[in-house]
């Protein structure tokens, strides 16, 4: 995928902007709280339907403005899109693709695909599960409508599930009411789980090689899909991805916490409580590994994501790197920029050009942004 | 701050109950509706009074009626060993719309959802069990919603039902007709997929 352009409208601290792309490699260079990251966070919204620094988008709409509006045009090997986000202040959010309205705003997600990287990814391998499924979960449904169907179904029958447990606990439900949500748990739990552990197999294969080559042969990374009825040190196998054996595996953990589901009115099992382990060696780098290791290792994983949206869909995602070289040491950020340079449509944030080399430089397209105006400069 | 006349706010109320209109809505209805030729709001008002008055469910298959029973369970040519179960009454609409359908229908009013409370013993189901007794039905056909709480009001049924030794059976989800393959969205097409059938 090439961005061609992009165009703001009341968005954030940008009045008006239009810009138009033509090199490969594009940096944003600009003191803090200019709006390096407000442009960046334009062209994701545009690719995902939704910020990933927000959850309200109202916090989107420029102060004042009646509404924002974000339209991106991008360039792939077989087609190219066009696409309109539109945030009203009051009543609903709007997104068109070629001009056409969606009705199910999902539906936009595989029209242009990105991958972010800010400072908030460096928790990937440290932080909390949750964090980890919601990356697998963005990765699977950029690339699988099923998946997101799957998904969307999935979170419907828990939360009625749930509901239905409470109802059960206090008596005003009986327990044979759960076997039809259960079916339908289990039905879409385990496509969900299937397809995660395909996802993450194929992401271990790609962040091995991106981990070999950033830590420069010394460290073998392993990802370990650890699904919720995964017993310890249980190895993932391939029937981890046949929807049919994960039921039922789901069937039978389902049917050992039954009694305690209904003592604590809340579903105990499933692929919400999944997790992936990141592995060198015998060790885990959650608990384990040094704060060296866990970037290098998220570093590798989001290569790794690159090659999998691009095994999935035929295409590289654009790749959006907000204020993250700052965080890593030169030899790893000549690393990185090595791998995607040249194959990757990447826009990249940063406050100086001090640390990139005239290699790099030479191929980028430079950006200057001060209070929401965008320059372009000669280097 | 300026407010509404006492009728018009209590108007604008009124209309807020109703699904699908919002505040703003509901302003606009009755600012349109106090404008009116008086005789025209008389019709409008009347046109509720009435239909409310005169709208009963039909004591056989639960559907919305002005008579009892209603005309599709009194229909010489229809076949009442069929019988479709459907969520609400614009799904009978919809299935007559067709006219391909000579079966019966049972309207449940409603699906199984914990969330919002309603269980079975919520929808139509102790009238359905009734009308089974008789023997007549012969095979009934589920076509609630394809999302989970139609889904989940099918097995119920279908739990139910099957031990009677009445034939069960699902509407098919499928590629509307007409439609290129290439444009079908790829989860209905898996669908499709899954519930393919021999030739």
């Amino acid at each position: 995928m090439l961005l061609q352009r992009i165009q703001l409208q009341h968005f954030r601290n940008y009045q008006e902007l239009s810009l138009e792309f033509t090199a490969s490699l594009n940096l944003f260079v600009g003191e803090n709280a200019q709006g390096k990251s407000n442009l960046l966070e334009g062209i994701y919204l545009a690719a995902l339907g939704r910020s990933y620094r927000t959850t309200n988008d109202q916090d989107l709409i420029q102060w004042g403005a009646p509404f924002a509006r974000v339209r991106a045009e991008a360039e792939g090997e077989a087609a190219g899109c066009r696409i309109e986000i539109l945030l009203p202040r009051e009543g609903a959010k709007e997104i068109r693709v070629g001009g056409q309205p969606l009705r199910r705003h999902s539906d936009l997600l595989g029209t242009m695909n990105a991958v972010i990287f800010s400072p908030d990814d460096l928790q990937l391998v440290k932080g909390a599960p949750a964090l980890r499924r919601r990356f697998l979960d963005i990765e699977l449904a950029q690339v699988s409508p099923a998946y997101r169907h799957h998904f969307a179904r999935y979170h419907r029958v828990l939360r009625q599930r749930n509901n239905l447990l409470k109802a059960v606990n206090i008596g005003s439900a009986g327990r044979d009411a759960l076997v039809e949500w259960d079916e339908q748990l289990i039905a879409d739990g385990s496509r969900i789980i299937a397809k995660r552990a395909r996802a993450v197999r194929r992401l271990a294969g790609w962040s091995r090689e991106m981990q070999r080559r950033i830590s420069g042969g010394r460290e073998e990374l392993d990802l370990v899909y650890r699904p919720f009825f995964a017993r310890p040190g249980e190895a993932p196998g391939s029937e981890w991805e046949d929807p049919e054996a994960v039921a039922q595996r789901f069937r039978e953990a389902l049917a050992a916490v039954r009694r305690e589901e209904v003592v604590r009115a809340t579903t105990l099992v499933g692929p919400q409580r999944d997790d992936i382990a990141f592995m060198v060696g015998e060790i885990d780098l959650r608990y384990f590994g040094s704060q060296g290791q866990q970037r290098t290792a998220v570093l590798a994983t989001k290569l790794a994501e690159l090659e999998f949206v691009r095994e999935e869909t035929g295409e590289y995602p654009v790749l959006l790197l907000d204020d993250v070289m700052s965080e890593l040491d030169d030899e790893r950020k000549a690393r990185f920029l090595e791998t995607v340079t040249g194959r990757i449509n990447t826009f990249i944030t940063t406050t100086g050009l001090e640390s990139f080399t005239r290699e790099i430089l030479e191929q980028a397209a430079v950006y200057r942004i001060r209070a929401g105006t965008v320059v372009p400069e000669k280097v | 701050m300026a407010t509404f006349a006492r009728p018009i706010a209590r108007l604008i109320e009124e209309l807020t109950k109703l699904p699908g209109i919002g505040p703003k809505t509901a302003q606009r209805l009755a600012l349109h509706i106090v404008t009116l030729p008086r005789e025209e709001a008389h019709a409008l008002a009347g046109a509720i009074v009435e239909a409310r008055e005169k709208t009963i469910q039909c004591s056989v298959c639960c559907n919305l009626t002005d008579v009892d029973p209603c005309r599709i369970c009194t229909h010489e040519s229809r076949d009442r060993s069929l019988l479709c179960v459907v969520e609400d009454p614009k799904d009978v609409i919809a299935l007559e719309r067709t006219r391909e359908f000579k079966g019966v229908y049972h309207v449940l009013h409603g699906a199984i959802s914990p969330m919002e409370g309603i269980g079975p013993q919520d929808l139509r189901i102790q009238e359905l069990l009734q009308r089974l007794q008789g023997g007549e039905v012969k095979e009934i056909v589920l076509a609630t919603d394809p999302n989970p709480e139609g889904e989940a009001t099918a097995m119920y049924l279908a739990r139910l039902i099957k031990p009677l030794g009445i034939r069960v059976t699902r509407m098919a989800h499928g590629m509307p007709v007409g439609g290129d393959l290439e444009y079908i969205d790829e989860v209905t097409l898996t669908k499709a997929l899954e519930g393919r059938r021999e030739m």
